[in-house]
């Protein structure tokens, strides 16, 4: 009941405020600077054939350019508009759908991170961040508010934590805790960096960083919670992301959980960072109880539980999810491995016992062809790519095979699918029973 | 009250922290990283200055003795002559295919490589060009394409037919050997300007010593992924039919005409080992990725690959005849020494590159 009242409550929106521009901003520019590397060209206009998510194959990208630039440009002008809580509805929602669909054209580009904005946008279009500081707002009078419900931001709060924690369970393997693997390689490569370069060299450090990383993302959301240690938590935050960004190549990861976590510092919080400057935030709320309908909390419960669930799911399974993959995405095993493969597949025309050769390369991007080379769906997705090739060019019964090794956290490559396996006869959720021991 | 100190002071606490992570001793280095940046180094080094510079030099060199020789068919077209021009081909050729891994930074960007040495040939657009009627020179041969000049242009001039063919249809049409000659006169002003592209960025090299994806390491594993993947791919798996079905095809090996594809790859592999062993001068410290490996207190995996590179020699040491009779006679023996470069490829781009920490694609996506 106490909790309940606290959901229904009435809380400052300044908060929710900043978040929703620090959000649409950060999202802006990630999708221009998408488009400025060339990755529209790379990742929907270049691929041969795109490696599709299980139950969404039908998503597919245009093949015209002006088709795939139109649709991230929009989703960017949705962003800038998330950002500057202008449209803020309609922008949320096209936001969402337009940057979930891209992110769903193409798994060997899936990170973490999309996966998380996703989430994030969809939260957002649930909530009236834009009653406050937003463009919205300051034309629409009807819609200002300087309060907005508790349940809003604390949905954020809580998804923003199920990153963490479930990150920092992620990492409760043997590899990271007793080898400090992957770090021990990737702070080995990084010895050459300004001054804290020599400290990688030494095996302590790659153990401090892993027993660092762990206890930070299982204790950090508790941290950011509580009011007491919050400004220490969010101290942590920033200086840990900032060390990933700079030791790794993980693009906007770190700046958007840096940016999330804002969301956890209150309104009067926020009044104590901004006495120094110009901004004078007033704390009088209106207070109100914003009630919701019992549909709505079933809702959230059981998007929540998903949420909860879907890390969990690969403990179903009694393997090294790090060497198989199974149930892997969408589980925040983030920077859990160094791992890397090759693969060379073979396919035999059963009517004339002929085998040959075929190398991903020459039907797969570079990006394309790292991934599939240790993920099990994506070669089994690769071997019915090249079965309907050859059946287009004539060919009736062929089979495919895979000579593929895979290294994983520095240990030696290991074949990592038997090469007499017919790949067309294994059923897609079945590939995982096949991968060969590490 | 205290809480409000507490949150005025994030920024002062943040660039406090992060000093405190930064800002260890940053006098000197420690002897290991010392070592590491010097083995580094001293690989990127021992690999221009022993390796790839007098490499391109001897390159120069014979493209200029391979231009006289065609300079005296030219004047005399002569049997003996023809012989000595292909003899100085097989020569040139060779040698380009110990250059061939060097596919690196500025000289990878500048596509002087494709120039070099583009196979196969286009046949059709040469024998167009020398039924025309435009001048061929020196500029004409710069207008055209990659495909229709270099090393893989001349093999077909030299040898598409038996040498008597060739002297006759050498002998009957004069812009024949004007395409020919201004064909070579173009490979030694490229020799010449690749020598150029490597003096210029040798020194950019050998300080790469960054672990990043334009550090020399980085680079150099890649280009040796790169052409041993050449020669799985294109230089064998081609003519044992992995594009046509499985159909043994020796018109699909690089050098079917001269009959010198075999060792070509020999010349691959040797220099991809010396690049790997860093083994290009006596009497000098030849570090390379055997040693590096070592001093990562890889010894297993240094031995690996070094026993993947004795069988892939050994394979090829086997080959009593050319490659081109061997794939007809014996295609499985062709197919063992696919197998053996495949094996020593997975080492080099699955196990080492990991290893090392060297991003084998050049992946620039924001991975986590």
């Amino acid at each position: 009941m106490f909790f309940k009242r606290y959901l229904y409550s009435s809380t400052h929106i300044f908060p929710l405020a900043v978040y929703r521009t620090a959000f649409g901003f950060l999202m802006c520019f990630s999708l221009i600077r998408f488009i400025a590397n060339g990755w529209v060209e790379t990742c929907y206009l270049e691929p041969e054939f795109h490696f599709t998510y299980q139950y969404f194959d039908w998503i597919q990208p245009f093949d015209s350019a002006i088709a795939m630039y139109g649709i991230i440009s929009v989703c960017a002008l949705a962003a800038l508009c998330i950002g500057l809580g202008l449209f803020y509805r309609m922008a949320t929602v096209v936001f969402f759908f337009s940057f979930t669909y891209l992110e769903l054209i193409e798994k060997s580009w899936y990170l973490n991170h999309y996966y998380f904005v996703s989430i994030i946008a969809f939260l957002l279009c649930l909530i009236p961040a834009h009653k406050g500081y937003s463009l919205d707002s300051k034309w629409i009078r009807g819609l200002r508010s300087n309060s907005v419900a508790s349940w809003t931001t604390f949905i954020l709060k809580l998804q923003i934590s199920i990153v963490y924690f479930f990150a920092g369970i992620a990492k409760l393997k043997p590899d990271w805790l007793f080898e400090a693997m992957p770090l021990k390689i990737w702070l080995k490569a990084k010895t050459d960096l300004p001054l804290i370069g020599e400290l990688f060299q030494y095996e302590t450090t790659a153990y401090l960083f892993s027993y660092f990383g762990v206890l930070y993302d299982l204790s950090i959301p508790f941290l950011l919670w509580n009011k007491r240690t919050r400004p220490y938590a969010f101290i942590a935050v920033v200086v840990f992301h900032s060390l990933t960004a700079i030791l790794f190549n993980i693009g906007l990861f770190p700046w958007i959980m840096i940016a999330g976590s804002v969301i956890f510092i209150t309104a009067e919080e926020w009044k104590e960072l901004l006495k120094k400057t110009p901004i004078n935030l007033s704390l009088a709320i209106k207070e109100q109880y914003f009630k919701l309908s019992n549909l709505k909390l079933i809702f959230l419960a059981v998007f929540f539980a998903i949420q909860v669930l879907l890390p969990l799911r690969h403990f179903l399974y009694n393997e090294n999810i790090l060497w198989t993959e199974r149930n892997f995405r969408f589980g925040w095993n983030v920077m859990l491995m160094e791992k890397n493969g090759y693969s060379v597949f073979y396919v035999e025309d059963k009517e004339t016992g002929k085998r040959w050769a075929e190398y991903p390369k020459n039907h797969l991007t570079m990006i394309q062809e790292k991934q599939m080379s240790f993920q099990p769906d994506m070669i089994w997705q690769y071997a019915r790519f090249l079965e309907i090739k050859y059946k287009e060019k004539g060919y009736k019964d062929v089979s495919v095979t895979v000579d593929t090794y895979v290294t994983l956290n520095g240990r030696p490559s290991r074949q990592y699918l038997s090469g007499n396996l017919n790949l067309l006869a294994v059923d897609r959720d079945d590939i995982y029973d096949h991968v060969l021991e590490e | 009250m205290k809480k409000n100190i507490v949150f005025s002071s994030v920024p002062l606490f943040v660039i406090l922290l992060f000093l405190i992570a930064t800002g260890c001793d940053n006098d000197g280095i420690s002897e290991d990283q010392a070592q590491i940046e010097y083995n580094r180094r001293d690989q990127l080094r021992n690999l221009f200055i022993n390796g790839i510079l007098p490499l391109h030099e001897e390159f120069a060199l014979q493209t200029d003795a391979l231009f006289q020789a065609t300079e005296a068919f030219s004047n005399d077209t002569s049997l003996e002559n023809l012989l000595t021009l292909q003899e100085e081909w097989k020569t040139t050729a060779n040698l380009w295919k110990r250059c061939e891994v060097y596919d690196i930074g500025d000289i990878k960007d500048s596509f002087i490589h494709t120039r070099i040495n583009t196979w196969p040939t286009n046949t059709a657009n040469i024998e167009s060009f020398i039924g025309g009627s435009d001048p061929i020179n020196l500029n004409f041969i710069n207008s055209v394409g990659s495909s229709s000049k270099g090393i893989a242009a001349l093999e077909y001039l030299l040898f598409n037919e038996d040498v008597t063919t060739t002297l006759s249809d050498l002998q009957s049409n004069s812009r024949r050997i004007d395409y020919l000659a201004a064909l070579s006169e173009d490979l030694k002003n490229i020799s010449e300007e690749i020598k150029g592209l490597w003096n210029a960025y040798g020194p950019v090299l050998t300080e790469a010593v960054q672990s990043d994806l334009d550090g020399g390491q980085n680079q150099t594993v890649n280009a040796m992924v790169t052409l041993l993947e050449e020669i799985i791919i294109s230089k064998l798996g081609r003519a044992l039919g992995d594009a046509n079905g499985g159909f043994t095809d020796i018109e699909e090996l690089e050098a079917f005409r001269s009959d010198i594809s075999l060792e070509m790859i020999q010349k691959n592999v040797e220099e991809l080992r010396r690049a790997f062993n860093g083994s290009y001068k006596e009497n000098t410290r030849r570090i390379g990725f055997d040693d590096y490996l070592v001093n990562l207190d890889n010894i297993q995996l240094r031995d690996a690959i070094k026993a993947a590179f004795n069988t892939v020699e050994e394979h090829i040491s086997t080959f009593d005849n050319s490659l081109n009779n061997i794939l007809q006679t014996d295609p499985e023996k062709v197919l063992e020494l696919k197998n053996a470069c495949n094996e020593l490829l997975v080492l080099i781009k699955v196990d080492m590159a990991s290893f090392i920490g060297s991003t084998i694609t050049f992946n620039d996506n924001d991975g986590d």
